[in-house]
C-alpha cells in the first residue's frame, strides 16, 4: 500500500516519469542479485558497473547533456551531429538514483545481502516522504525498517506530528517569506547598492537553509508517523566555526553519500597531500555540479572546496593550541565561516557567473541606498527573530525532542507560535521547494 | 483506547488554539490581506449600508480614453439616471465573474441592497481569459474572501490551494481548449480556434497590393483566440458562477441585471468574417436564453450589438472600452431595464 502511495504520489507530478523510478529500481535490484550471485570478482564489477551506467546515464540524459553539448557548442561551434535532447528534468532524479547506487555499492562490498522482495526493495526506492528531495537513505538504515511491520506508537505520532508542525512554519513562515525580498534583489542588483545586496544575500542564507531543513522536517516528521525513522539532514550548520564542520551539519545525507562513495574509495585523507587535495576537489567540484549543470554549481562547490583546503592548511601551519577554543577565537571562526557561505550561495543562486560576478562587485559599493521599497516587512522581521531563537534554545536536541521535554505551557505557547507564523503570517506568493529542481 | 482518548483531547486543545489564531488574525490581520492580496473587495465597503443597486464590473465600466472628460464610469451614470436609487460601484481590472460573486457573497443580508447589475462580458467565458496569468491573482483573492474562517482562508492561499496554474499550465490549458473542434452552425472555415488563428495569421488579411495587413491580422487573431469560443454549458466554470448569483441572489431577495456588454461586431465581421460574429450571437443568444428569467427577477440587458465601431476606444486589442457617449448608451439601457422592473424609488 505505502508502494502504491508513494507512485501515486510521484505521478502527481508526470506520470511518465514514474516509469524511470520502475527502471531504477528493477535495474538495481536485478543487479544486486547478480552480484551476490557472481562468483568472479570480475562479474561482480561487472553488474556494478552496469548499475551505476544506467543510474548515472539517466543523470546525464537528464540533467547534464544539454549543459555539455552547450559547452560544446560554445567551444567548437558547430555540433548539430548531437542530437538535441529537450525534456523537464524528473524531479528528485539526484536523490533516488544516489540513494540505489548507493544500495548497489553496499552490496557489491558485502555490507549487506541484497533484498529478494522486490516490493520492498521498490519502496525503498520509491518512499515517498523522501523521494523527492531526501535525506538520501542507506538500505542499512532504511530498508530495516521497511521490512519490519510498524505498529502504532503514540509517541510517533506526537514527534511527528511535531516535525512536521515546525517543519511548515521554517518553509512558509520563513523561507516563503524572505523569498520575494531574495528575488527582488537577485532580480534588480544592478540598481541596489552593497548594503541591501548584502543584506539580500545574508537572507538568501536564511532561505535556502529554511527552504531545504522545513522539508526535510517534514519528510522525516512524515516518515515518523508511520514508525520509520529518517536520517538528519541538518544539525544548526548556520552555528559552524569551519567549513569542515558546515558540511558536517548541512545535508548530512549527501556528504556522507560522497565521503563513503566517493571520497574514501579515491582514498580519503591516507594519501599523500597532493593526492588528497585533489580529492578534496573532485568531491567539492562533483558536490556542486550533483545540483545542477552550471558552472555556477562548480564554482559554489571549489569556493567550498578552497576553503576547505585553506583551513587544513592554516591548521597545519599554525598548530592551533587551547587558544583554539576560545569563544573569541570560535566567534571569529564562526562570522568567516558565514561570510565564505553567503558568499558562496551567490554562486549558487545567480543563473550563470556573470550575474553572480556583477553581484559581488556591486557589494563593495557601500553603503549607497539603491532602489528603495525593497526591504522585508515587520512581520518577516519578526518571525526571523522567533525563527532565530528557537533554533537557539534547539541546539543541543532536535525539535521533536527539545518541545517534548519542555513544559507543557511552553510547549502549547510553541505551538501557537508556530501556528500563527505558518497560518496567519506565512508566505503569501509561495515558492516551490528549492531542492525539487535538483 | 487510553490513546484514542488521549489523541482526542489533544486533537481539540489544537481546535481551540485554530479558533483562538482565527480570532486574532481576523480581527487584525485579515485587512491588511485584504488591501495587499484582494482590495476590490474594499470597494464595497463604502456603498454595502447605503446602496439600494451595486454595480459590478471590470474596465468596461471605468476605462476613460482620450478625449472623454470628466471621468465617467457605466455606473455613474447608471446612478444619474436613476435619481432616486443610490447605484454603488465595485470594479477593477480584469475581474472575472467568479470575482463578483465571491464579493457579492459579502453584501450584508440586511442591507439596503435591492439589485445587482453584474457586467456580463462574453470574452470571460472563452479561455484566452479563463488561463490569462492575472487569473492566479483573481483566484488567490477570491479565495482570501471566500465564506471560510479567515484563517483557513489565508492558509490554503498560502498553500497555493486555489486552483493556481503555474505558466506552462496555463499554456497547456489555453493551447488545449483552442483545439477544441469549434461548431459554428455549418459555417466554419476552420475545424478549431488554434487552426483558425494560425490561418489567419499566415496571410489571412492582405492589402490590394497583395501584401500582408499586419495590424489587421494582428487585431483579427485577437478577435478569433477572445471570441471563437463554444460555450459548453456542462463544464464552463463561469456559467457555474453566473448560476451561483441567480441562486444567491434569489436567497437574498435581490433583482439581478446581467449586463451584457457590446462588442465590436462591426470590426469582427470586418476583419474576420460572418463565422465569427455567428459564434459571437449564438453565445450570446444562449445567455439570454439561460438567464432572462423575469418571473424570477434575474434579467439580461442585451447590449451586445448596442454600440458602432466608432464607440470603441481600443484599436489594437478587442476590449469592451467605450467612449463616454457609448457608456451613457449602455447605461440608459440598464436604467430603463431598471425602471421597467419597478425599482423607482
Amino acid at each position: 500500500m505505502l508502494l502504491a502511495a508513494s507512485y501515486y504520489f510521484y505521478m502527481g507530478w508526470k506520470p511518465v516519469y514514474a516509469l524511470l523510478i520502475v527502471a531504477s529500481t528493477l535495474v538495481d535490484y536485478a543487479a544486486a542479485l547478480l552480484i551476490s550471485q557472481s562468483r568472479g570478482a570480475w562479474r561482480r564489477r561487472c553488474w556494478l558497473a552496469v548499475s551505476l551506467s544506467v543510474n548515472l546515464g539517466a543523470l546525464t540524459v537528464f540533467k547534464y547533456y544539454g549543459f555539455f553539448r552547450g559547452e560544446l557548442a560554445a567551444l567548437i561551434g558547430e555540433v548539430s551531429w548531437l542530437p538535441m535532447v529537450q525534456v523537464a528534468l524528473p524531479v528528485g532524479i539526484s536523490f533516488y538514483t544516489f540513494q540505489t547506487m548507493g544500495y548497489t555499492i553496499d552490496v557489491y562490498r558485502g555490507k549487506h545481502p541484497p533484498e529478494s522482495h522486490l516490493g520492498i526493495f521498490g519502496l525503498y526506492v520509491a518512499y515517498f516522504p523522501q523521494l523527492v528531495a531526501g535525506p538520501i537513505e542507506r538500505w542499512g538504515h532504511l530498508g530495516r525498517q521497511l521490512r519490519s511491520c510498524q505498529r502504532f506508537h503514540y509517541p510517533n505520532l506526537a514527534k511527528g506530528a511535531r516535525l512536521i508542525l515546525y517543519g511548515l512554519f521554517v518553509k512558509m513562515a520563513i523561507a516563503d517569506n524572505v523569498s520575494p525580498y531574495v528575488d527582488q534583489v537577485f532580480a534588480n542588483y544592478e540598481a541596489l547598492g552593497g548594503a541591501q545586496l548584502a543584506m539580500g544575500m545574508c537572507l538568501y542564507s536564511v532561505q535556502i537553509y529554511a527552504d531545504f531543513y522545513g522539508y526535510s522536517l517534514i519528510a522525516i516528521g512524515s516518515a515518523r508517523l508511520m514508525g520509520i525513522r529518517l536520517m538528519d539532514n541538518f544539525r544548526m550548520p548556520y552555528l559552524s566555526v569551519s567549513i569542515k564542520q558546515f558540511w558536517a551539519r548541512w545535508h548530512i545525507s549527501l556528504t556522507t553519500w560522497f565521503r563513503e562513495y566517493l571520497y574514501l574509495p579515491l582514498g580519503g585523507n591516507r594519501v599523500g597531500a597532493w593526492r588528497w587535495m585533489a580529492n578534496i576537489a573532485v568531491v567539492f567540484g562533483l558536490s556542486g555540479l550533483w545540483h545542477g549543470a552550471n558552472w555556477t554549481f562548480l564554482v559554489w562547490g571549489g569556493m567550498h572546496g578552497a576553503m576547505y583546503l585553506a583551513e587544513h592548511g592554516l591548521a597545519a601551519v599554525w598548530k592551533p593550541g587551547r587558544w583554539a577554543a576560545a569563544p573569541g577565537w570560535r566567534l571569529l571562526g564562526w562570522a568567516k565561516t558565514v561570510a565564505v557561505v553567503t558568499l558562496a550561495w551567490v554562486f549558487f543562486r545567480s543563473p550563470n557567473l556573470e550575474h553572480a560576478l556583477g553581484m559581488l562587485s556591486r557589494l563593495v559599493d557601500w553603503p549607497s541606498g539603491g532602489a528603495q521599497g525593497i526591504q522585508p516587512g515587520l512581520a518577516t522581521c519578526f518571525l526571523l527573530l522567533l525563527f532565530g531563537a528557537m533554533e537557539v534554545a534547539q541546539r543541543r536536541s532536535r525539535f521533536d525532542r527539545w518541545i517534548g521535554a519542555a513544559p507543557a505551557w511552553l510547549r502549547w505557547l510553541a505551538y501557537a507560535a508556530l501556528v500563527f507564523g505558518i497560518m496567519a503570517l506565512g508566505g503569501l506568493s509561495p515558492h516551490p521547494f528549492i531542492y525539487f529542481q535538483f | 483506547m487510553k490513546i484514542l482518548q488521549k489523541i482526542s483531547v489533544k486533537l481539540l486543545y489544537f481546535i481551540a488554539l485554530l479558533a483562538v489564531v482565527n480570532a486574532v488574525y481576523g480581527r487584525w490581520l485579515w485587512y491588511d490581506d485584504v488591501d495587499k492580496y484582494a482590495d476590490t473587495l474594499e470597494n464595497l465597503w463604502p456603498h454595502q449600508d447605503r446602496s439600494q443597486v451595486i454595480y459590478f464590473g471590470e474596465s468596461s465600466n471605468f476605462h476613460q480614453a482620450y478625449p472623454d472628460t470628466p471621468k465617467q464610469r457605466i455606473s455613474d451614470y447608471l446612478d444619474g439616471l436613476l435619481p432616486y436609487l443610490q447605484v454603488g460601484t465595485v470594479d477593477n481590472a480584469g475581474l472575472s465573474p467568479s470575482s463578483f460573486l465571491h464579493i457579492m457573497r459579502h453584501i450584508p443580508k440586511q442591507g439596503p441592497t435591492q439589485a445587482v447589475v453584474v457586467g456580463m462580458n462574453l470574452r470571460a467565458l472563452g479561455p484566452t481569459w479563463m488561463y490569462d496569468q492575472n487569473s492566479n491573482y483573481l483566484h488567490r483573492a477570491n479565495a482570501l474572501i471566500a465564506q471560510r474562517p479567515r484563517l483557513i482562508n489565508r492558509f490554503l492561499v498560502a498553500l497555493k490551494w486555489y486552483g493556481y496554474l503555474d505558466s506552462e499550465q496555463l499554456a497547456l490549458a489555453m493551447e488545449q481548449a483552442w483545439k477544441q473542434p469549434l461548431d459554428c452552425g455549418g459555417k466554419c472555415p476552420y475545424a478549431n480556434t488554434f487552426d483558425w488563428n494560425r490561418g489567419l495569421a499566415n496571410g489571412g488579411i492582405v492589402r490590394d497590393d497583395g501584401s500582408w495587413h499586419m495590424e489587421k491580422i494582428s487585431m483579427g487573431c485577437h478577435y478569433v483566440k477572445n471570441y471563437g469560443f463554444n460555450i459548453d454549458v456542462a463544464t464552463n466554470p463561469v456559467l457555474a458562477d453566473f448560476d451561483k448569483m441567480v441562486a444567491l441572489a434569489r436567497v437574498r431577495g435581490w433583482s439581478l441585471y446581467f449586463h451584457l456588454l457590446p462588442v465590436n461586431m462591426e470590426e469582427a465581421g470586418e476583419l474576420v468574417g460572418p463565422a465569427l460574429c455567428g459564434i459571437i450571437r449564438r453565445n450570446a443568444q444562449m445567455l439570454i436564453d439561460r438567464y432572462h428569467m423575469p418571473e424570477g427577477h434575474v434579467y439580461v440587458v442585451d447590449n451586445l450589438e448596442l454600440l458602432p465601431d466608432s464607440a470603441f476606444t481600443d484599436r489594437d486589442f478587442p476590449v469592451e472600452h467605450y467612449h463616454n457617449w457609448a457608456k451613457w448608451r449602455c447605461a440608459a439601457r440598464l436604467a430603463k431595464a431598471v425602471m421597467d422592473n419597478g425599482m423607482r424609488n
